[in-house]
């Protein structure tokens, strides 16, 4: 299946050269935006699976892109959302995923040229997941607090939690860490076992993790 | 030593003319004012000594004032009113008596118009006096005399006319003298008047009691004249007499007057220096002004401060607005010390506001110096606070230029590398691999740089959020047990995550306690390894937005003003 891409980014070089490498990987970039606005109107027309956004669009550089990515959400809850950011803060990035994280994703900009993260991240949000920057997720997994919710899990649940956060597959999990497909789905169903989240379908139970891991 | 020297040379001075007087006065009593009149020494000598003594005791009260040289003067004009009795026997005392015995009329005009600070007030005030000693002393003293001869005129007894240079026509002089005596004598009473008209109350009555007699012996002296014209010459007859003697009371009424207002003066200078004994520096709340405020019976009395710049401030150095209210110039040495605000009137007499700068001194002075303090520190407050606020907006358009400039193109450049590797060679490849590597670890360092300038969160989502981001990205472990939600004023919001970010990339471990209290926003950090040196720029910060600071082994707190920005 071919995964239906809108852009939205004021830099026309990081615009084309974005859409180029994309469909280079076998994907229909269905339309580009320059602003929220035009984004919005490619966004009502074709219908993506998902859209690009920069957070920082005209007018004013700040937000914007945010603002849209929120407009998405409620508009069209089938696009997914990926939102693009220089920005490392988490709570960023919570601020977007908010209470239905489901499809929606926050990866640094820069990101764009590690095509197989890329690819994978918007993969996993067209499965309704939602993705993290690894370099976020890095971050928040070596934070130091008390009465940490993760402090049940042990080192290698952490890591591959790590992994689900950034938005990476069971078998992506596997080849990352050397591990047997069973092993993963082990230490997976722990994870939702000790953060007691055991109802819904996979999908909706990774997201659950997720937020945890955000939110700890 | 001079200060006695002057008016005790002064005082002699006036004795031995009263001497003279008296003695021509009596001896040949005939052709005398005073010798035929009533009680006429007593009324020749009373106000004459009198005014001068005074005016003598005026500059030893207070030296290099004008007032009591006009007053000794007009003394001295009024006992040489006898010196030009014909037969007194010196040319010497003869002819100043023919040039200057009816010059006291406009030395008391002079008087009339100069008190209480010596200077006539006003054009027309100064043409007036000007026309009265030319009437006075130019058309019925000098021009006569240098034309006077007493033996063409007949008398034989007369001493010499020392001033005489011409034929006798000194009869048209007197005439003219005489003719227009009264004219200057009503309008110098019309100009007197007009002055009480005008001026408040309080100055009334200030004025009134020095103004109104003189105006009066003016007047009798127009009186005189008048009744002398068809006579051709001032002469002695009983009416004569009667006239001086009035002039007499008059004049003595003047020196009372003038007496009775340096008394009053005494008197609020001593209440005055109640009030500063009272008000010991510093100890009042409410400062001089407080204590003015009570003694003037004023509770709108204010005092301000004028500096160098042009700027008003109150005792703390604030600076004013400009007021329409009354205001009075406590002046010294030329320069204006303070300005008393009151209620209209309070200090029309001049001489009170006079009295509460010399009085006052050491407080005024105090408060003034205080106040040019206060005003610098509040300057220099203002300068650091702008330095701190301009390095500030410099850190985040620096944060915006790095995002937005050079970390957009890098992320261009990696993209660009990305799509090159797809057409090159395994070797190449390997290389352009390596290169995006290198792009991705300077994107990387550049967002630390950047972050660290001025963290985005800051900024956007306000110090509880900043200071989480901040416990997260931190290599020793960070905790913040409590951060207030709501936003601050942006440079106390700085001063804090500042403060917790510089004591971050320092201590162990470290402890974040951040809340308001009492209009205050209280940091305190507890912790292992907390540095107690190098905090110059962090102490700046602070202070720039009137904080305060207090490290302590293993604690360190800043109190900061919770200024709150509505959300």
């Amino acid at each position: 299946m071919t995964l239906r891409i809108v852009i939205a980014d004021d830099e026309t070089l990081l615009r084309e050269g974005l859409a180029r490498l994309l469909e280079d990987e076998g994907m229909a970039v269905v339309g580009k935006a320059a602003n929220a606005q035009e984004l919005l109107r490619r966004v009502e027309l074709t219908r993506p699976d998902i859209a690009i956004v920069d957070i920082k669009m005209p007018p004013t550089h700040t937000d914007e892109g945010l603002v849209a990515a929120a407009a998405i959400r409620d508009g069209h809850p089938t696009v997914g959302v990926l939102v693009l950011s220089h920005y490392l803060d988490a709570r960023y990035a919570m601020r977007l995923l908010g209470e239905h994280p489901e499809g929606v994703g926050y990866l640094l900009k820069e990101r764009v040229s590690d095509v197989a993260v890329l690819v994978d991240a918007l993969n996993r949000l067209h499965e309704g997941e939602c993705v993290v920057d690894p370099t976020i997720v890095t971050r928040l997994l070596h934070r130091s607090r008390e009465d940490d919710p993760l402090e049940q899990l042990s080192g290698r649940e952490r890591e591959v939690l790590a992994l689900i956060a950034e938005g990476r597959s069971n078998g992506g999990i596997c080849e990352l860490l050397f591990l047997s497909p069973k092993t993963v789905e082990t230490h997976v169903r722990n994870i939702f076992r000790k953060l007691g989240i055991d109802a819904g379908p996979g999908s909706h139970r990774r997201v659950q993790a997720v937020l945890t891991f955000l939110r700890a | 030593m001079r200060r006695v020297v002057l008016p005790v040379t002064l005082t002699f001075v006036g004795l031995g003319v009263a001497g003279v007087s008296l003695t021509v006065a009596t001896t040949h009593s005939l052709w005398s004012l005073s010798g035929q009149a009533t009680a006429g020494p007593v009324a020749l000598l009373v106000p004459g000594l009198g005014a001068v003594m005074c005016g003598a005791a005026g500059l030893w009260r207070q030296p290099g004032t004008r007032f009591p040289y006009l007053l000794w003067l007009a003394g001295i004009a009024w006992l040489l009113v006898e010196w030009n009795n014909p037969e007194t026997g010196s040319a010497v005392v003869f002819t100043v008596g023919l040039a200057f015995s009816a010059a006291y009329p406009a030395v008391v005009a002079h008087c009339a118009l100069a008190w209480p600070d010596g200077v006539i007030a006003g054009r027309v005030g100064r043409a007036v006096v000007a026309a009265a000693y030319v009437g006075a002393v130019g058309l019925l003293g000098i021009a006569p005399a240098l034309v006077f001869d007493p033996a063409a005129a007949g008398c034989f007894s007369c001493p010499d006319n020392l001033l005489r240079v011409g034929a006798s026509v000194s009869d048209r002089f007197l005439d003219a003298g005489l003719r227009v005596a009264p004219f200057w004598a009503v309008a110098v009473v019309l100009v007197v008047g007009w002055r009480l008209a005008r001026v408040s109350p309080a100055a009334r009555r200030l004025v009134g009691p020095v103004a109104v007699p003189a105006a009066a012996l003016v007047l009798l002296f127009g009186l005189q004249t008048a009744r002398s014209v068809a006579r051709g010459a001032l002469a002695a007859d009983p009416g004569d007499r009667s006239l001086w003697v009035a002039q007499s009371v008059a004049l003595a009424l003047m020196t009372c007057g003038v007496l009775l207002a340096w008394v009053r003066a005494r008197r609020s200078r001593a209440a005055l220096a109640q009030i500063v004994l009272d008000l010991s520096p510093g100890q009042s709340g409410e400062g001089l002004a407080g204590g003015l405020a009570i003694s003037f019976g004023d509770p709108s009395l204010t005092l301000s401060y004028p500096l160098r710049d042009g700027r008003l401030v109150d005792r703390n150095g604030s600076e004013l607005e400009e007021t329409t209210e009354a205001q009075t110039p406590v002046v010294r040495g030329g320069e204006t010390i303070a300005l008393v605000g009151h209620r209209a009137g309070l200090f029309d007499d001049p001489t009170l506001v006079a009295e509460l700068g010399s009085a006052a001194k050491l407080v005024l002075d105090n408060e003034r110096l205080q106040a040019e303090l206060q005003a610098r520190l509040a300057e220099l407050r203002g300068a650091r606070a702008r330095i701190v606020e301009v390095g500030d907006a410099e850190r985040r358009r620096i944060e915006r230029n790095l995002h937005d400039g050079a970390q957009q193109q890098l992320v261009g450049l990696a993209i660009r590398l990305r799509l090159a590797r797809a057409s090159a060679s395994p070797e190449l490849e390997e290389r352009l691999e390596a290169a995006e590597n290198d792009v991705r670890a300077a994107l990387a360092q550049l967002r630390e740089l950047a972050h660290g300038l001025f963290p985005v969160s800051l900024a956007e989502e306000g110090l509880a959020v900043a200071l989480a981001e901040l416990a997260d990205g931190a290599d020793a472990p960070v905790r913040v047990t409590r951060a207030p939600e709501g936003r601050f004023d942006q440079a106390v919001e700085s001063a804090a995550y500042f403060l917790v970010a510089h004591i971050t990339g320092r201590a162990r471990t470290l402890s974040v306690d951040v809340h308001v209290d009492e209009g205050s926003l209280v940091v305190e950090l507890s912790g292992e390894g907390l540095p107690n040196d190098g905090l110059t720029e962090i102490e700046d910060r602070i202070g720039a937005v009137d904080g305060s600071i207090a490290v302590e082994p293993g604690t360190i707190s800043a109190v900061l003003p919770a200024i709150p920005i509505p959300s």
